[in-house]
Protein backbone atom coordinates (compact mmCIF):
# COMPACT_ATOMS: atom_id res chain seq x y z
CA UNK A 1 0.00 0.00 0.00
CA UNK A 2 1.28 3.38 -0.98
CA UNK A 3 2.63 5.55 1.82
CA UNK A 4 0.06 8.48 0.72
CA UNK A 5 -3.09 5.86 1.84
CA UNK A 6 -1.19 3.82 4.41
CA UNK A 7 -1.19 7.03 6.56
CA UNK A 8 -4.16 8.71 5.71
CA UNK A 9 -6.37 8.84 8.95
CA UNK A 10 -9.80 9.36 7.25
CA UNK A 11 -9.10 6.42 4.98
CA UNK A 12 -8.68 4.55 8.11
CA UNK A 13 -11.16 5.46 9.60
CA UNK A 14 -14.20 4.86 6.99
CA UNK A 15 -12.99 1.22 7.04
CA UNK A 16 -14.68 1.40 10.69
CA UNK A 17 -17.72 0.35 8.80
CA UNK A 18 -19.44 -2.36 9.95
CA UNK A 19 -20.73 -4.80 7.13
CA UNK A 20 -23.33 -7.33 7.95
CA UNK A 21 -22.34 -10.91 7.52
CA UNK A 22 -23.30 -14.51 7.67
CA UNK A 23 -21.24 -16.88 8.04
CA UNK A 24 -20.85 -20.24 6.59
CA UNK A 25 -19.66 -22.65 9.02
CA UNK A 26 -18.37 -22.92 12.41
CA UNK A 27 -15.98 -20.25 13.16
CA UNK A 28 -14.22 -21.66 16.29
CA UNK A 29 -13.28 -18.84 19.50
CA UNK A 30 -15.62 -16.45 17.93
CA UNK A 31 -19.02 -16.77 20.47
CA UNK A 32 -18.51 -12.79 21.12
CA UNK A 33 -19.29 -11.74 17.54
CA UNK A 34 -23.11 -13.34 18.01
CA UNK A 35 -25.27 -10.26 19.27
CA UNK A 36 -27.51 -12.81 20.23
CA UNK A 37 -25.28 -14.61 22.23
CA UNK A 38 -25.51 -15.69 26.09
CA UNK A 39 -21.86 -15.29 27.65
CA UNK A 40 -20.25 -18.78 28.08
CA UNK A 41 -22.88 -20.54 25.91
CA UNK A 42 -20.32 -21.94 23.70
CA UNK A 43 -17.19 -21.38 22.38
CA UNK A 44 -17.92 -21.08 18.52
CA UNK A 45 -19.95 -18.73 16.15
CA UNK A 46 -22.78 -21.27 14.73
CA UNK A 47 -23.17 -21.04 10.94
CA UNK A 48 -25.54 -19.28 9.62
CA UNK A 49 -25.19 -16.91 12.55
CA UNK A 50 -25.76 -12.97 11.35
CA UNK A 51 -23.02 -10.18 13.12
CA UNK A 52 -21.84 -7.34 11.39
CA UNK A 53 -17.79 -6.43 11.44
CA UNK A 54 -16.08 -3.33 10.32
CA UNK A 55 -14.68 -3.74 6.76
CA UNK A 56 -11.09 -4.21 7.90
CA UNK A 57 -11.82 -7.02 9.99
CA UNK A 58 -14.45 -8.71 6.96
CA UNK A 59 -11.41 -8.35 3.99
CA UNK A 60 -9.80 -11.52 4.11
CA UNK A 61 -12.98 -13.31 5.06
CA UNK A 62 -14.54 -12.30 2.25
CA UNK A 63 -11.57 -13.05 -0.49
CA UNK A 64 -11.71 -16.86 0.90
CA UNK A 65 -15.36 -16.99 1.42
CA UNK A 66 -16.03 -17.70 4.94
CA UNK A 67 -19.24 -15.32 4.95
CA UNK A 68 -22.07 -14.02 2.98
CA UNK A 69 -21.63 -10.35 2.77
CA UNK A 70 -24.47 -7.45 2.48
CA UNK A 71 -24.20 -3.27 1.93
CA UNK A 72 -24.83 -2.00 5.78
CA UNK A 73 -28.44 0.32 5.58
CA UNK A 74 -27.10 3.41 4.60
CA UNK A 75 -25.81 1.95 1.58
CA UNK A 76 -28.88 -0.16 0.53
CA UNK A 77 -31.02 0.09 -2.28
CA UNK A 78 -33.39 2.31 0.03
CA UNK A 79 -31.11 5.10 1.39
CA UNK A 80 -29.50 5.51 -2.40
CA UNK A 81 -32.69 6.10 -3.72
CA UNK A 82 -33.24 9.04 -1.26
CA UNK A 83 -29.87 10.17 -1.48
CA UNK A 84 -30.30 10.26 -5.36
CA UNK A 85 -33.30 12.59 -4.64
CA UNK A 86 -31.50 15.01 -2.70
CA UNK A 87 -33.53 13.70 0.45
CA UNK A 88 -31.05 12.28 2.78
CA UNK A 89 -28.23 13.64 5.37
CA UNK A 90 -25.26 12.46 3.75
CA UNK A 91 -22.99 12.85 6.73
CA UNK A 92 -25.60 11.93 9.42
CA UNK A 93 -25.47 8.34 7.98
CA UNK A 94 -21.44 8.32 7.60
CA UNK A 95 -18.94 11.17 8.27
CA UNK A 96 -16.83 9.45 5.49
CA UNK A 97 -19.66 8.37 3.31
CA UNK A 98 -18.00 8.73 0.12
CA UNK A 99 -14.71 6.83 1.43
CA UNK A 100 -16.44 4.83 2.93
CA UNK A 101 -18.66 3.60 -0.07
CA UNK A 102 -16.04 3.07 -2.56
CA UNK A 103 -14.35 1.01 0.07
CA UNK A 104 -17.40 -1.21 -0.03
CA UNK A 105 -17.63 -1.51 -3.60
CA UNK A 106 -13.97 -2.55 -3.50
CA UNK A 107 -14.99 -5.17 -1.14
CA UNK A 108 -17.68 -6.28 -2.90
CA UNK A 109 -15.94 -6.58 -6.57
CA UNK A 110 -13.00 -8.46 -4.44
CA UNK A 111 -15.66 -10.80 -2.82
CA UNK A 112 -17.22 -11.71 -5.96
CA UNK A 113 -14.16 -12.24 -8.11
CA UNK A 114 -12.12 -14.83 -5.85
CA UNK A 115 -15.60 -16.55 -4.95
CA UNK A 116 -16.50 -16.39 -8.76
CA UNK A 117 -12.78 -18.14 -9.22
CA UNK A 118 -12.95 -20.67 -5.97
CA UNK A 119 -16.70 -21.74 -6.94
CA UNK A 120 -15.20 -22.10 -11.25
CA UNK A 121 -12.37 -24.65 -9.75
CA UNK A 122 -15.12 -26.48 -7.55
CA UNK A 123 -18.35 -26.79 -9.71
CA UNK A 124 -20.32 -24.50 -6.92
CA UNK A 125 -22.40 -22.20 -7.95
CA UNK A 126 -24.66 -19.60 -7.19
CA UNK A 127 -25.07 -17.31 -10.39
CA UNK A 128 -27.84 -15.69 -9.11
CA UNK A 129 -25.91 -14.50 -5.92
CA UNK A 130 -23.39 -13.49 -7.36
CA UNK A 131 -24.99 -11.28 -9.81
CA UNK A 132 -26.90 -9.52 -7.52
CA UNK A 133 -23.89 -8.70 -5.02
CA UNK A 134 -21.99 -7.37 -8.57
CA UNK A 135 -25.32 -4.99 -9.21
CA UNK A 136 -25.71 -4.30 -5.87
CA UNK A 137 -21.62 -2.73 -5.76
CA UNK A 138 -22.36 -0.96 -9.77
CA UNK A 139 -25.44 0.56 -8.32
CA UNK A 140 -23.55 1.79 -5.27
CA UNK A 141 -20.74 3.13 -7.55
CA UNK A 142 -22.82 4.92 -9.36
CA UNK A 143 -24.82 6.80 -6.88
CA UNK A 144 -21.60 7.90 -5.01
CA UNK A 145 -20.52 9.16 -8.05
CA UNK A 146 -23.69 11.44 -8.90
CA UNK A 147 -23.98 12.58 -5.29
CA UNK A 148 -20.29 13.77 -5.05
CA UNK A 149 -20.37 15.19 -8.39
CA UNK A 150 -23.50 16.99 -8.75
CA UNK A 151 -24.96 20.10 -7.20
CA UNK A 152 -22.97 19.66 -3.82
CA UNK A 153 -19.59 19.38 -6.06
CA UNK A 154 -20.67 22.77 -7.58
CA UNK A 155 -22.01 24.36 -4.53
CA UNK A 156 -18.22 23.87 -2.25
CA UNK A 157 -16.44 24.82 -4.97
CA UNK A 158 -18.24 28.06 -5.23
CA UNK A 159 -18.57 28.81 -1.44
CA UNK A 160 -15.00 27.34 -1.31
CA UNK A 161 -13.32 29.68 -3.91
CA UNK A 162 -15.44 32.76 -2.97
CA UNK A 163 -16.09 32.65 1.01
CA UNK A 164 -12.66 34.20 1.51
CA UNK A 165 -12.89 35.65 5.30
CA UNK A 166 -16.83 34.72 5.46
CA UNK A 167 -18.27 32.41 8.50
CA UNK A 168 -18.17 29.16 6.49
CA UNK A 169 -19.38 27.14 9.60
CA UNK A 170 -23.24 27.18 9.06
CA UNK A 171 -22.49 25.22 5.12
CA UNK A 172 -19.55 22.49 6.11
CA UNK A 173 -21.31 20.94 9.13
CA UNK A 174 -22.98 19.44 6.30
CA UNK A 175 -20.33 18.19 4.54
CA UNK A 176 -18.50 14.71 4.77
CA UNK A 177 -14.54 14.53 5.27
CA UNK A 178 -13.73 14.25 1.76
CA UNK A 179 -15.93 17.19 0.48
CA UNK A 180 -14.32 18.86 3.10
CA UNK A 181 -10.57 18.19 2.54
CA UNK A 182 -11.89 19.65 -0.98
CA UNK A 183 -13.02 22.78 0.44
CA UNK A 184 -10.34 23.25 2.64
CA UNK A 185 -8.03 23.28 -0.75
CA UNK A 186 -10.32 25.82 -2.69
CA UNK A 187 -10.72 27.95 0.34
CA UNK A 188 -6.67 27.84 0.93
CA UNK A 189 -5.91 28.87 -2.66
CA UNK A 190 -8.33 31.67 -2.55
CA UNK A 191 -6.94 32.95 0.51
CA UNK A 192 -3.39 33.24 -1.33
CA UNK A 193 -4.71 34.35 -4.14
CA UNK A 194 -6.61 37.55 -2.26
CA UNK A 195 -3.19 37.62 -0.08
CA UNK A 196 -0.97 37.35 -3.53
CA UNK A 197 -3.27 40.72 -4.96
CA UNK A 198 -2.50 42.78 -1.14
CA UNK A 199 1.08 42.16 -0.65
CA UNK A 200 2.20 41.43 -4.36
CA UNK A 201 5.12 39.19 -5.30
CA UNK A 202 7.80 41.33 -3.75
CA UNK A 203 10.72 39.57 -1.60
CA UNK A 204 9.21 39.25 2.22
CA UNK A 205 11.27 40.77 5.03
CA UNK A 206 13.78 38.70 7.66
CA UNK A 207 11.62 39.00 10.68
CA UNK A 208 13.84 37.45 13.31
CA UNK A 209 14.46 40.42 15.75
CA UNK A 210 11.69 42.88 15.10
CA UNK A 211 8.33 42.20 15.46
CA UNK A 212 5.98 41.43 12.90
CA UNK A 213 3.84 43.83 11.07
CA UNK A 214 1.92 41.72 9.12
CA UNK A 215 -2.08 42.44 8.37
CA UNK A 216 -4.34 40.26 9.00
CA UNK A 217 -4.79 38.35 5.22
CA UNK A 218 -8.56 39.19 4.80
CA UNK A 219 -8.69 42.04 2.26
CA UNK A 220 -11.06 44.50 2.43
CA UNK A 221 -14.01 43.35 1.51
CA UNK A 222 -15.79 46.68 0.98
CA UNK A 223 -13.23 47.37 -2.12
CA UNK A 224 -15.24 46.56 -5.42
CA UNK A 225 -14.01 43.85 -7.26
CA UNK A 226 -11.71 41.62 -4.70
CA UNK A 227 -14.41 38.93 -3.92
CA UNK A 228 -16.25 36.62 -6.60
CA UNK A 229 -19.99 36.73 -6.49
CA UNK A 230 -21.26 33.81 -4.87
CA UNK A 231 -23.80 31.73 -7.33
CA UNK A 232 -26.92 30.44 -4.97
CA UNK B 1 -10.25 -7.52 23.91
CA UNK B 2 -12.05 -4.97 22.08
CA UNK B 3 -10.69 -5.12 18.34
CA UNK B 4 -9.34 -2.25 17.49
CA UNK B 5 -11.02 0.20 19.90
CA UNK B 6 -7.71 2.11 20.94
CA UNK B 7 -6.61 2.82 17.48
CA UNK B 8 -9.73 4.31 16.15
CA UNK B 9 -9.70 6.89 19.69
CA UNK B 10 -6.19 7.51 18.79
CA UNK B 11 -7.29 8.20 15.27
CA UNK B 12 -10.61 10.36 16.78
CA UNK B 13 -8.14 12.00 18.97
CA UNK B 14 -6.24 13.66 16.13
CA UNK B 15 -8.95 14.64 13.93
CA UNK B 16 -10.68 16.43 16.84
CA UNK B 17 -7.42 18.48 18.43
CA UNK B 18 -4.02 19.74 18.88
CA UNK B 19 -4.05 17.60 22.61
CA UNK B 20 -0.62 16.92 24.20
CA UNK B 21 0.47 13.24 23.11
CA UNK B 22 -1.99 10.72 24.82
CA UNK B 23 0.80 8.28 25.90
CA UNK B 24 -2.07 6.34 28.41
CA UNK B 25 -4.07 5.93 24.70
CA UNK B 26 -1.02 5.17 23.29
CA UNK B 27 0.25 2.51 26.13
CA UNK B 28 -3.53 0.70 26.02
CA UNK B 29 -2.99 0.14 22.02
CA UNK B 30 0.21 -1.47 22.11
CA UNK B 31 -0.82 -3.57 25.06
CA UNK B 32 -4.10 -4.58 23.48
CA UNK B 33 -1.98 -5.10 20.20
CA UNK B 34 0.47 -7.19 22.29
CA UNK B 35 -3.04 -9.61 23.79
CA UNK B 36 -3.38 -10.09 19.57
CA UNK B 37 -0.10 -11.47 19.30
CA UNK B 38 -0.19 -13.67 22.20
CA UNK B 39 -4.02 -14.42 21.18
CA UNK B 40 -2.53 -15.26 17.46
CA UNK B 41 0.26 -17.70 19.12
CA UNK B 42 -1.91 -19.74 21.46
CA UNK B 43 -4.89 -19.95 18.65
CA UNK B 44 -1.86 -21.73 16.20
CA UNK B 45 -0.53 -23.86 18.61
CA UNK B 46 -3.89 -25.05 19.45
CA UNK B 47 -4.62 -25.68 15.92
CA UNK B 48 -1.29 -27.24 15.22
CA UNK B 49 -1.86 -30.16 18.13
CA UNK B 50 -5.07 -30.77 16.55
CA UNK B 51 -4.30 -30.89 12.92
CA UNK B 52 -6.52 -32.69 10.88
CA UNK B 53 -5.06 -35.30 8.37
CA UNK B 54 -5.88 -34.58 4.63
CA UNK B 55 -6.42 -36.37 1.61
CA UNK B 56 -2.95 -36.20 0.36
CA UNK B 57 -1.60 -36.65 3.85
CA UNK B 58 -0.05 -33.67 4.42
CA UNK B 59 -1.69 -32.06 8.07
CA UNK B 60 -3.29 -29.25 7.71
CA UNK B 61 -5.66 -26.81 10.06
CA UNK B 62 -9.45 -27.28 10.53
CA UNK B 63 -11.48 -24.51 8.77
CA UNK B 64 -13.21 -23.88 11.90
CA UNK B 65 -10.11 -21.83 13.53
CA UNK B 66 -9.01 -20.33 10.05
CA UNK B 67 -11.27 -16.94 10.63
CA UNK B 68 -10.06 -16.55 14.10
CA UNK B 69 -6.36 -16.72 13.35
CA UNK B 70 -7.37 -14.31 10.57
CA UNK B 71 -9.39 -12.20 12.32
CA UNK B 72 -6.02 -11.93 14.87
CA UNK B 73 -3.83 -11.34 12.01
CA UNK B 74 -6.27 -8.55 10.70
CA UNK B 75 -6.05 -6.71 13.80
CA UNK B 76 -2.75 -6.82 14.54
CA UNK B 77 -2.15 -5.01 11.31
CA UNK B 78 -5.09 -2.52 11.98
CA UNK B 79 -3.48 -1.16 15.62
CA UNK B 80 0.12 -1.14 14.06
CA UNK B 81 -1.64 0.60 11.21
CA UNK B 82 -3.50 2.88 13.94
CA UNK B 83 -0.52 3.64 15.76
CA UNK B 84 2.14 4.45 13.24
CA UNK B 85 -0.23 7.01 11.58
CA UNK B 86 -0.66 8.81 15.33
CA UNK B 87 3.11 9.06 15.16
CA UNK B 88 3.57 9.92 12.14
CA UNK B 89 0.91 12.84 11.46
CA UNK B 90 1.71 14.66 14.97
CA UNK B 91 5.71 14.67 13.21
CA UNK B 92 4.20 15.87 10.22
CA UNK B 93 2.38 18.86 12.33
CA UNK B 94 5.34 19.63 14.50
CA UNK B 95 7.67 19.99 11.42
CA UNK B 96 4.97 22.11 9.70
CA UNK B 97 4.71 24.29 13.12
CA UNK B 98 8.92 24.30 12.98
CA UNK B 99 8.83 25.73 9.07
CA UNK B 100 5.37 28.06 9.78
CA UNK B 101 5.41 30.86 12.15
CA UNK B 102 2.58 31.35 13.51
CA UNK B 103 0.66 33.93 11.90
CA UNK B 104 -2.71 34.62 13.93
CA UNK B 105 -2.86 34.90 17.13
CA UNK B 106 -5.47 32.31 17.23
CA UNK B 107 -4.24 29.56 15.50
CA UNK B 108 -3.73 26.48 17.89
CA UNK B 109 -0.43 24.99 17.83
CA UNK B 110 0.30 21.34 18.55
CA UNK B 111 1.31 20.32 22.19
CA UNK B 112 4.02 17.95 22.63
CA UNK B 113 5.31 15.29 24.74
CA UNK B 114 8.97 14.95 26.02
CA UNK B 115 9.74 12.51 23.52
CA UNK B 116 8.22 15.60 20.67
CA UNK B 117 10.62 17.86 22.32
CA UNK B 118 13.13 16.31 22.02
CA UNK B 119 12.85 15.23 18.67
CA UNK B 120 11.66 19.03 17.75
CA UNK B 121 15.31 20.22 19.28
CA UNK B 122 16.92 17.20 17.39
CA UNK B 123 14.83 18.78 13.96
CA UNK B 124 16.29 22.30 15.09
CA UNK B 125 19.53 21.20 15.77
CA UNK B 126 20.38 19.00 12.39
CA UNK B 127 18.57 21.98 10.70
CA UNK B 128 21.22 24.49 11.64
CA UNK B 129 24.02 21.99 11.10
CA UNK B 130 22.80 21.79 7.20
CA UNK B 131 22.13 25.80 7.18
CA UNK B 132 26.10 26.32 8.56
CA UNK B 133 27.43 24.44 6.38
CA UNK B 134 25.63 25.49 3.17
CA UNK B 135 23.75 28.74 3.84
CA UNK B 136 24.94 30.38 6.20
CA UNK B 137 20.91 32.33 6.87
CA UNK B 138 19.79 29.71 9.48
CA UNK B 139 16.51 31.91 10.26
CA UNK B 140 16.26 33.07 6.94
CA UNK B 141 15.08 29.97 5.76
CA UNK B 142 12.45 29.59 8.05
CA UNK B 143 11.42 33.20 7.39
CA UNK B 144 11.35 32.85 3.38
CA UNK B 145 9.28 31.49 1.16
CA UNK B 146 12.79 31.19 -1.17
CA UNK B 147 16.42 30.69 -0.93
CA UNK B 148 18.00 33.78 0.83
CA UNK B 149 21.04 35.85 -1.04
CA UNK B 150 24.58 34.48 -0.93
CA UNK B 151 27.14 36.12 1.34
CA UNK B 152 28.46 37.58 -1.57
CA UNK B 153 25.91 38.57 -3.13
CA UNK B 154 24.90 42.82 -3.82
CA UNK B 155 21.43 43.51 -3.07
CA UNK B 156 19.44 46.52 -3.60
CA UNK B 157 18.69 48.14 -0.74
CA UNK B 158 16.34 51.35 0.45
CA UNK B 159 17.16 52.96 3.51
CA UNK B 160 14.00 52.86 6.21
CA UNK B 161 15.56 54.42 9.00
CA UNK B 162 18.94 55.47 9.83
CA UNK B 163 21.25 52.59 11.35
CA UNK B 164 24.17 54.71 11.95
CA UNK B 165 24.56 58.69 11.40
CA UNK B 166 26.90 59.65 9.26
CA UNK B 167 29.14 58.23 6.73
CA UNK B 168 30.15 54.71 7.32
CA UNK B 169 33.04 52.18 6.17
CA UNK B 170 31.33 48.46 5.41
CA UNK B 171 33.44 45.14 6.34
CA UNK B 172 33.71 44.62 2.14
CA UNK B 173 35.13 48.46 2.13
CA UNK B 174 32.54 50.07 0.86
CA UNK B 175 31.76 53.52 1.90
CA UNK B 176 28.21 54.73 2.71
CA UNK B 177 26.57 57.61 4.49
CA UNK B 178 22.70 56.55 4.99
CA UNK B 179 19.86 59.12 4.51
CA UNK B 180 15.88 57.66 4.83
CA UNK B 181 14.32 56.76 1.79
CA UNK B 182 17.89 56.48 -0.61
CA UNK B 183 18.74 53.88 -2.42
CA UNK B 184 22.03 51.53 -1.99
CA UNK B 185 23.17 48.48 -3.66
CA UNK B 186 25.43 46.49 -1.43
CA UNK B 187 26.89 43.52 -0.56
CA UNK B 188 24.22 41.13 1.59
CA UNK B 189 27.16 40.04 4.15
CA UNK B 190 27.85 44.26 5.46
CA UNK B 191 24.47 44.61 5.58
CA UNK B 192 22.30 41.74 6.51
CA UNK B 193 22.06 42.95 10.12
CA UNK B 194 20.33 45.77 9.61
CA UNK B 195 18.16 44.64 7.00
CA UNK B 196 16.78 41.95 9.96
CA UNK B 197 16.34 45.09 11.93
CA UNK B 198 14.37 46.83 9.86
CA UNK B 199 16.85 49.77 9.61
CA UNK B 200 16.93 48.61 5.39
CA UNK B 201 14.95 46.94 3.22
CA UNK B 202 15.41 44.78 0.24
CA UNK B 203 13.98 45.90 -2.62
CA UNK B 204 12.85 44.11 -5.66
CA UNK B 205 12.95 45.22 -9.48
CA UNK B 206 9.58 46.74 -9.41
CA UNK B 207 9.45 48.29 -6.41
CA UNK B 208 12.43 50.15 -7.13
CA UNK B 209 10.32 51.79 -9.97
CA UNK B 210 7.72 53.62 -7.04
Amino acid sequence: MQTKNYFDVDAILAEEELVPCQSNFDFSYLSHLDPDERPGKRHYLPEGTKFKVPVWAVEKWATLGFVKLSLPRHFGRKARERIEAGEADIRKRNERFFIAGKRLGDLLDNYTAHVEKAWRRSGDSDQRLLELIKRESAQLRRTLLSAYTGQRLSQTLNWALSSVGDDVTEYTKGLTELERRLFLLGATSASSHEAWKVYGNGRLLPVTEHKRTIRSVTPDLQAPGNKRQRIS
Amino acid sequence: MDFGRYGRELLLELKRSNAAYNDTLVSSCLQDLNLHVRALGDQVAAASRDQEASTDGKPKLSMSVRPSILLQEAAIHRNKRCLLTYHWVRLQRIQKQYWSPRQEDNEEQQQLGPAEEEFLQAYQQLHQRYAQNTLPFVDDLRAHAGLPPLNTERVLLRVVTVPTEGPVVLASGVSVEFRVGATHFLPWNDVEEWVRKGHLRLLTGEEHNE
